[in-house]
């Protein structure tokens, strides 16, 4: 059987496309975060804690736009403007009222990639704050929340341990010091406070693997004696391996951490 | 018997200008979706979710733990899937009518053929050359052991097809656009030199050409040996020498066959086995 280039063209364009659109038709076609079962329980966990009564709202956590300004989310989410600067370490020299989710490539350039805070962080911190229902768009796989966020989260609503477990796994913890900046206007001295962060870049988190931590020098005999029992495979999440063996992720993440800062004093 | 008149296989063509297109706009729309104004009816994905060499880079981490390497969907694997049965049909046509790094590629060649004439394609000696061309495999096995070994898009760094469509979001690794620059200016003095010397997934995508159905086949009985199927052989094949076509280059483009170059009619065919 001969073939002509039309035929051959259209067969391409027909494979391609028609597989996409059957692919879709099955619910195959998935361009977000499927990457494993945790990102099913995270959406699950968020969508457990919705109260009905808000299911109805006008405003949904997932319609929240990168040109949003925190102002008009406070008003939309009737959440105080102080929780959300705080939640997100807005510096001082910032309006947070004025502060776009967009913005946060300009603050936090050193959370981008595998541990991002971007327009994810804000849907998720929301949904979580007021209760209401989301779930995770595309590529929002490596949203993160800052500590801070997470400290108002676990006192303000009604976690469960779940979610509390999940959140612990998708931290990023930073260190804030407090910078007294001496200024000298008008012939008086000033205080101002400065926050400075820090990211540790050896942070055991929910998407770190096995293969991580031994890159970082942690060795296989240590990892194993505190996870109690072999490693079944370095490509795994520590994550996934302490859900599938019911350990508290929690309490390995710090120990694991501990091990991890001795290797980096 | 035509004449030596080149015609165009112009759905190839077509077909390139809009995948080029195509993914150029869904790269342009994954970064305005954080401004909220995005292109309507058009995809939003990431370039990782709309690329098959990710569902390939994937497959050990799938099969050992579940789970997809990072940055990567199943989207990918879709993909993948779909490239994979193209190529047992067809051998590596992805490569000569899709794949959009290939396309610029060729685009950029034209110049080059303005420039440098007949010497184009032409300057990288043949026995030199032949060794070069299995360089592709040995960044294959680097890419495929590193990703398996990490769980991390090992090549994502010096990938030029990612720095091509996101060049301009400051995303991408200096080496990438490294990569991306030279595979440019050597398009101007070799056809596809990224294809010929360093695509990994070619390089998977090539070995179906060793036992794809439909392949390009050639007519003893009527060919003239004018050689001008070989002139014209983006990848250098010496069509006029074999009966079938089963190099691991060839990206079946078509444009050796008595449909484009070819003088004589139905002699240099895409084909099944037994059409001769």
């Amino acid at each position: 059987m001969k073939i002509h280039s039309k035929t051959l063209g259209t067969i391409i364009a027909i494979v391609i496309f028609g597989g996409i659109l059957g692919a879709s038709a099955m619910g195959l076609w998935k361009t977000e975060s499927v990457r494993n079962p945790n990102s099913v329980q995270r959406n699950q966990s968020i969508g457990e804690a919705a109260r009905e009564d808000t299911i109805t709202g006008d405003y949904y956590p997932a319609d929240i736009r990168g040109n949003h300004r925190f102002g008009e989310i406070s008003e939309m989410f009737n959440i105080p403007l102080e929780v959300l600067s705080h939640a997100f370490v807005i510096p001082a020299d910032v309006n947070p009222a004025n502060f776009q989710n967009q913005d946060f490539e300009s603050i936090y350039p050193e959370f981008e990639g595998e541990q991002e805070i971007g327009n994810g962080s804000v849907k998720w911190f929301v949904a979580l704050y007021t209760g209401l229902p989301f779930e995770f768009e595309d590529d929002e796989e490596n949203t993160y929340l800052l500590q801070p966020a997470v400290d108002i989260l676990k006192n303000h609503t009604d976690l469960t341990a779940e979610q509390i477990a999940y959140l612990d796994a998708y931290t990023i913890e930073i260190e804030f010091e407090q910078v007294e900046i001496n200024t000298a206007e008008d012939g008086a001295d000033n205080n101002e406070e400065e926050t400075v962060r820090k990211q540790d870049e050896m942070v055991v988190a929910g998407k770190t693997t096995f293969a991580d931590l031994m890159d970082w020098g942690l060795p296989v005999e240590k990892i194993e004696t505190i996870i109690g029992g072999d490693i079944p495979n370095h490509l795994m999440l520590v994550y996934d391996y302490c859900a599938e063996k019911g350990l508290p992720f929690g309490q390995i993440k710090a120990k694991l951490q501990v091990e991890v800062d001795t290797l980096n004093p | 018997m035509k004449s030596f008149t080149k015609n165009k296989i112009w759905l190839r063509t077509v077909l390139q200008i809009f995948f080029f297109i195509l993914i150029a706009l869904i790269a342009v729309n994954h970064v305005l979706k954080d401004s909220g104004i995005e292109i309507p009816l058009l995809s939003n994905a990431s370039l990782h979710a709309v690329c098959p060499f990710g569902g390939v880079v994937s497959l050990y981490q799938f099969a050992a733990v579940g789970t997809f390497t990072q940055k990567i969907h199943q989207s990918s694997f879709i993909l993948m899937i779909l490239v994979f049965v193209l190529a047992i049909l067809f051998g590596s046509v992805f490569c000569g009518w899709v794949c959009p790094l290939g396309s610029i590629q060729e685009w950029v060649g034209k110049l080059g053929k303005r420039l440098f004439k007949k010497r184009y394609n032409h300057f990288v000696p043949r026995r030199i050359d032949q060794y070069l061309r299995y360089l592709r495999y040995i960044m294959l096995i680097w890419v495929l052991y590193a990703t398996a070994m990490t769980g991390k898009l090992a090549f994502g760094d010096i990938d030029p097809y990612y720095a091509l469509f996101n060049f301009w979001t400051g995303e991408v690794a200096v080496t990438g656009l490294v990569v991306l620059g030279i595979t440019l200016l050597a398009s101007l003095a070799v056809e596809r030199p990224w294809c010929k010397y360093a695509c990994p997934y070619g390089a998977i995508l090539g070995i179906t050409n060793l036992f794809s159905i439909f392949a390009i086949r050639r007519r003893e009985s009527s060919c003239k040996s004018c050689d001008i199927c070989t002139h014209e052989c983006p990848m250098n094949i010496p069509v006029h020498a074999v009966k079938v076509v089963r190099d691991h280059q060839c990206i079946g483009c078509l444009e050796c066959t008595s449909e484009a170059i070819c003088p004589v009619e139905n002699t240099v065919i895409f084909a099944t086995k037994g059409n001769l």
